[in-house]
């Protein structure tokens, strides 16, 4: 919202540099965006259009001749669309600087000399309007500066928390300043001079039909009124405020808007059919579309309120008026509508409407219901009746003239001083909470009864008032404590050490750490997981991110193809990351904390001391190897998978581990490969760590180191394809206690071997506790080995 | 070419295996190294000029004897490969020159995600201050990320987050608030503990922001806890992180779980306070978010909020890692280019 410096100051009387009231507002808890001063350059003045012609060699200009006053006529050329001849007008004469550093000189523009510049508001930097030139009132003395008309002012613009709605209008903001500054606010209010005879109550009727949803109904009727263009000061102020004027009318509702904060309606009272106004729900009407008067033809639920006369709906309450009811340039009589609406009715309508204006965001926050309402509607009344030559007939509708009842609640200072670290006493409180129009009364020991004024809609509460003490003393004189509490145990989060220990694992290896978007697109999620199901987004950004991922292989896959593109090669990446699955019990998602882990290009470069190394299915394994081993987790299995999906060649693995760790392992389908728009070799593992992120690292056990040194034979056998080392290497290590470890490290294909065999060749390591072991020991052993390969896998030793 | 024809008998190819070994295990630079090559595997060397004697033997003798001296080339040559100096050798231009600025094995080092680094850094802050962690869902419930917290429905403070729904009482949360409650609700004061996660917002993407982020709160609850003792708590946060004698300025401001609500300016690190172009020229950074617990709150978990009082913070750890890097668009932290990622 923006506030305009020389408006507040029509509230308080304060004469300091804009910059320490919006010190002040900050300290206050109202964020100043920004400050834009206004100042109008030395050098632009007041003068007057003689004549416009059209430019000899340009369409969209005009050659005009000037009045620059004391006898100077100039000729200037100007390119906006609305000069006219007599026009005033604002000219930067030569010389002037406009803005930071643009200085106007004679130039020739298009072949014709011209000798200054006619301005717009925004380049003057008054408002952000550059539609055309600025209009002046033709009564500004020709050749005077226009800084002796328009003079130096700010624009503080500044955001409102939504708890606060009392802060947006200058009036609020006001009441911050005064409290800030001890000022008193003065009074702006101002009362219309009523037409004895022409009673309100004889000319229009209203009937509110849900007082909860209107708790409040205020009306006036103003007759006569001449529509037109409203003075220049006003339109000054509602463009510094960032609004467009319209007509006297429509300004003035603005004008009060934007210094009450109320939001007001004018009705054109001789479109409003059968002379009554009601306040009704759509569905008692019976309609289900209307059309607001931007045009728009807008659904309506059944609990929508309407503004209807006697035939229609007129109004979307509080909110937009309807398209035909709107103020027109053929409008005599007014009929002004200043209302409270509740709340969450309005917040209802704009938010399932998309519809959210000036007014709807006002009354969604809340404002005044009681002496605010009064003061609005007379001031605009008012103001209708100096500003637009109107009469303003006596009397004024009010649904609610009894007045509202206070509201009062208890603070203890006690309490206060408890919260907030200091201590507070009553009459402390009571000379802070003053400055803010809340009156305290003591009402026993350690109980001050606070009246708290109705359009502070956000303090409903003692914690509210503990809040106000603290704001208005001063969050920064609140000592802050040196020495807390200390909690003497704190044991180690074990999900944040395994997690850290797999990430420094990963990193070590060579691996960079990715963080990824955890949104997708249904089309990458069906390419790669294309049978489970995922967590949707009902109101997606864009068509990319549309529901939550089941596997990171796709970001990952996206982060290894943005970087090929950019011709970073040989990528190595790791995410741990989260997986969402809909989860039907709670209604939430079953979220797995998942490792993800994807190596392209080549494991070393080639460089002048080794080969290059490309990467595959076992450097990955290997990675993961040396993770399990870093994290001391228990060796994982590994067996081939059956079904090897959309993500995975045939030489893909599925991986299984103690403490719940699974997943997979594979080269990447040149298909996926392809989508992604990848040309090298990928490989991709996926690891739940959800279990295993919550145990505790077991301690590491001490095993005592072998007395003995061991034995090592190897055995080369000819066996099955289909064997796995590692169903051989588990039967070698069960048959004796001698055994250690059994190593495979050579394995052959041949035609000599003949298809659907291979020769595996296997290091067997002999160790006794007792002695050091001799051929003849272990003889016994060797024979069972071969035996048992024999018989059992029909594997024979090769000759 | 002399010294090759003196071993002309098995007995002299077995004197020379002895002595080659015996050189062999001598060898102690690179020269040695060299040397021995060049004696036995050279071009003009003992084994080359013994094979090259075999063509004027006799037949029968050829066959015995070339065998033998393939065998002990073969040897000797596998011996040579083990020693250390060979693939250096072969790796130089020169065949004597030692080149020590030629590069190492070409390993390559990991990095950690900048976004983990801060983090941790912070985590690790409040984990000695006797904070403890915890966990809460991303796709949390409605009542969690809204209704707890103090938002009813239709409460204007959701505009305040643009929200991602999975349906009309799930949505992706919007802050890790709700794992506040998750906490309360599980734990009797006192409660001291942060809660780091992912956040997600329905906001265009730009430099400035992204659709998803990452928060760490904080909260610590008992029976006399006080405003005081955030600040302080706070301070001391911030002078750990940052520099040991930063300051911080609180703002009020709205926040519907806490009363009061604060805004916590953070002295810039890098200025200290004098202005400049990464505190926009204020001297301070806006970096956290707090205030007292909510009696409200304190209700929903039921805990009373008449015996315990507590306070709450919660900063983003994207924008503190864009400040204290001074990365100028939030976007470089998921587009994940390696030359991004390596420099952390």
């Amino acid at each position: 919202m923006k506030i305009v410096y020389s408006w507040l100051k029509d509230f308080v009387d304060i004469n300091v540099p804009v910059q320490e009231v919006a010190d002040a507002l900050t300290k206050a808890g109202i964020e100043v965006a920004s400050i834009n001063s206004i100042h109008i350059p030395d050098g632009v003045k007041v003068a007057k259009v003689i004549s416009k012609n059209p430019h000899p060699n340009a369409d969209k200009l005009s050659l005009c001749e000037v009045d620059a006053g004391n006898g100077e006529i100039l000729q200037i050329v100007c390119g906006a669309p609305n000069v006219t001849a007599s026009m005033t007008v604002a000219l930067a004469t030569e010389g002037t600087v406009l803005g930071e550093d643009f200085t106007i000189k004679k130039a020739k523009i298009r072949g014709v000399e011209s000798r200054g510049m006619l301005c717009s508001e925004k380049e003057l930097g008054i408002s952000d309007n550059n539609s055309g030139i600025i209009s002046l009132p033709s009564d500004y003395r020709t050749g005077a500066p226009l800084s002796e008309y328009i003079v130096d002012d700010a624009v503080i613009e500044i955001e409102i928390t939504p708890d606060r709605g009392d802060c947006l209008s200058v009036l609020g903001v006001a009441r911050e300043v005064s409290a800030s500054f001890g000022k008193p606010l003065k009074q702006t209010a101002r009362i219309p001079e009523e037409k004895n005879g022409d009673s309100i109550s004889s000319a229009i009727s209203v009937n509110i039909e849900t007082k909860e949803r209107c708790p409040r109904y205020m009306g006036r009727l103003v007759r006569g009124v001449t529509i037109g263009p409203s003075p220049e000061w006003m339109q000054r102020r509602l463009s510094m405020a960032g609004l467009r004027p319209i007509n006297n009318i429509v300004d003035i509702t603005n004008y009060i808007l934007i210094q009450y904060g109320q939001p007001m309606h004018a009705f054109d009272y001789n479109a409003v059919d059968g002379r009554k106004i009601i306040v009704k729900q759509s569905q008692s009407l019976g309609i289900s579309q209307f059309t607001t008067l931007d045009g728009i033809e807008r659904k309506l639920a059944g609990d929508d309120l309407l503004i209807c006369d006697a035939k229609k709906p007129t109004a979307l309450a509080g909110i937009m008026g309807g398209l035909g009811s709107q103020i027109t340039d053929s409008t005599k009589d007014v009929f002004l509508e200043c209302a409270f609406f509740e709340q969450t009715g309005v917040r209802k309508t704009s938010k399932r409407l998309g519809l959210s204006t000036d007014s709807s965001y006002r009354f969604e926050r809340g404002v005044d219901p009681a002496q605010g309402l009064e003061n609005a509607i007379n001031t605009a009344a008012y103001l209708m009746q100096e500003i637009a030559g109107g009469t303003v007939s006596a009397g004024k509708i009010d649904t609610h003239s009894e007045p509202f009842p206070e509201k009062k609640m208890t603070l203890r200072p006690s309490r206060a001083s408890r919260i907030l670290g200091v201590e507070f006493d009553e009459e402390r409180i009571t000379a802070l909470l003053t400055s803010i129009g809340i009156i305290t009364t003591k009402e026993g020991d350690d109980k001050l009864q606070c009246s708290v004024p109705l359009f502070r809609h956000d303090i409903s509460e003692e914690a509210d008032l503990v809040e106000e003490v603290g704001r208005l003393f001063g969050y920064d004189k609140i000592p802050a404590v040196q020495y807390s509490q200390v909690k003497l145990t704190n044991p180690p989060s074990c999900t944040e050490t395994n997690r850290d220990n797999a990430r420094s694992a990963l990193c070590y290896f060579g691996l960079n750490e990715l963080i990824t978007n955890s949104m997708v697109s249904e089309a990458k999620r069906k390419l790669i997981t294309p049978s489970t199901e995922p967590v949707k987004i009902l109101n997606p950004l864009n068509p990319d991110m549309t529901e939550m991922r089941t596997t990171l292989a796709i970001t990952l896959l996206e982060s290894v193809a943005y970087n090929l593109n950019r011709k970073n090669n040989n990528n190595r990446f790791f995410e741990i990351g989260k997986t969402f699955r809909p989860d039907s019990t709670t209604g939430l998602a079953q979220e797995k904390d998942i490792l993800a882990i994807i190596i392209e290009g080549s494991c070393f470069p080639k460089s002048w001391g080794n080969v290059e190394l490309q990467n595959d299915f076992f450097i990955l394994k290997g990675i993961i190897e040396t993770f399990a081993d870093h994290c001391a987790l228990d060796s994982f299995s590994y067996s081939k998978l059956e079904q090897h999906g959309p993500l995975y060649t045939p030489e893909s693995a599925s991986i299984r581990g103690s403490n719940g760790i699974m997943g997979t392992i594979g080269r990447v389908s040149e298909q996926i490969c392809k989508t992604f728009g990848i040309k090298s070799s990928v490989f991709y593992a996926e690891l739940d760590l959800t279990a295993w992120l919550s145990t505790p690292k077991p301690l590491p056990k001490y095993k005592n180191l072998p007395k003995f040194p061991a034995l090592e034979r190897d055995f080369s056998f000819v066996m099955p394809d289909t064997l796995d080392s590692d169903t051989v290497k588990k039967e070698i290590e069960s048959l004796s206690g001698l055994v250690g470890n059994v190593r495979p490290f050579d394995v052959y294909r041949g035609e000599k071997l003949g298809a659907g065999s291979k020769s595996v060749t296997f290091s067997v390591e002999f160790r006794s506790p007792e002695k050091t072991l001799n051929d003849d020991d272990v003889q016994d052993v060797c024979n069972k080995i071969i035996l048992v390969m024999k018989e059992k896998h029909s594997a024979e030793l090769r000759k | 070419m002399s010294d090759g024809l003196q071993y002309n008998s098995l007995e002299s190819l077995e004197t020379l295996r002895k002595s080659a070994l015996a050189e062999f295990e001598a060898i102690g630079t690179e020269a040695d190294a060299e040397n021995f090559r060049i004696k036995y595997l050279g071009k003009k060397g003992i084994l080359s000029e013994l094979k090259k004697s075999l063509g004027t033997m006799a037949p029968d003798q050829r066959a015995v004897f070339g065998a033998a001296v393939n065998s002990l080339s073969k040897d000797v040559e596998g011996k040579f490969k083990e020693t250390p100096w060979q693939n250096k050798n072969a790796g130089s231009a020169a065949d004597s020159g030692f080149d020590p600025t030629l590069p190492g094995f070409p390993f390559s080092s990991g990095s950690l995600h900048p976004l983990m680094k801060i983090r941790n850094e912070i985590r690790d802050i409040f984990i000695t201050m006797g904070f403890s962690i915890a966990y809460g869902p991303e796709v949390e419930s409605d009542y969690y990320n809204f209704q707890a917290l103090n938002m009813p429905p239709f409460h204007p403070a959701r505009d305040m987050q643009d929200t991602f729904y999975i349906s009309d009482k799930t949505v992706l949360r919007t802050h890790t608030s709700p794992v506040q409650i998750r906490v309360m609700e599980k734990q009797k004061p006192p409660i001291r503990a942060i809660m780091p996660g992912r956040v997600y917002r329905n906001e265009e993407i730009s430099a400035r922001s992204y659709c998803l982020f990452h928060q760490i709160e904080g909260l610590y609850v008992d029976e006399n806890v006080s405003f005081s003792d955030l600040k302080g708590t706070l301070l001391a946060f911030s002078r750990s992180f940052f520099d040991e004698k930063t300051h911080i300025k609180i703002r009020p401001s709205y926040f519907p779980f806490t009363e009061p609500s604060v805004e916590v300016d953070v002295e810039c690190f890098l200025c200290k306070g004098k202005g400049c172009g990464i505190c926009k020229y204020s001297g301070w950074l806006e970096i956290l978010g707090a205030g007292m617990v909510h009696p409200n709150v304190f209700k929903y978990c039921g805990i009373d909020p008449e015996k315990y009082t507590g306070f709450a913070f919660g900063m983003g750890i994207e924008r503190i890692a864009l400040l204290k890097y001074g990365i100028d668009d939030i976007r470089l932290f998921y587009e994940n280019d390696a030359r991004f990622l390596k420099q952390f």
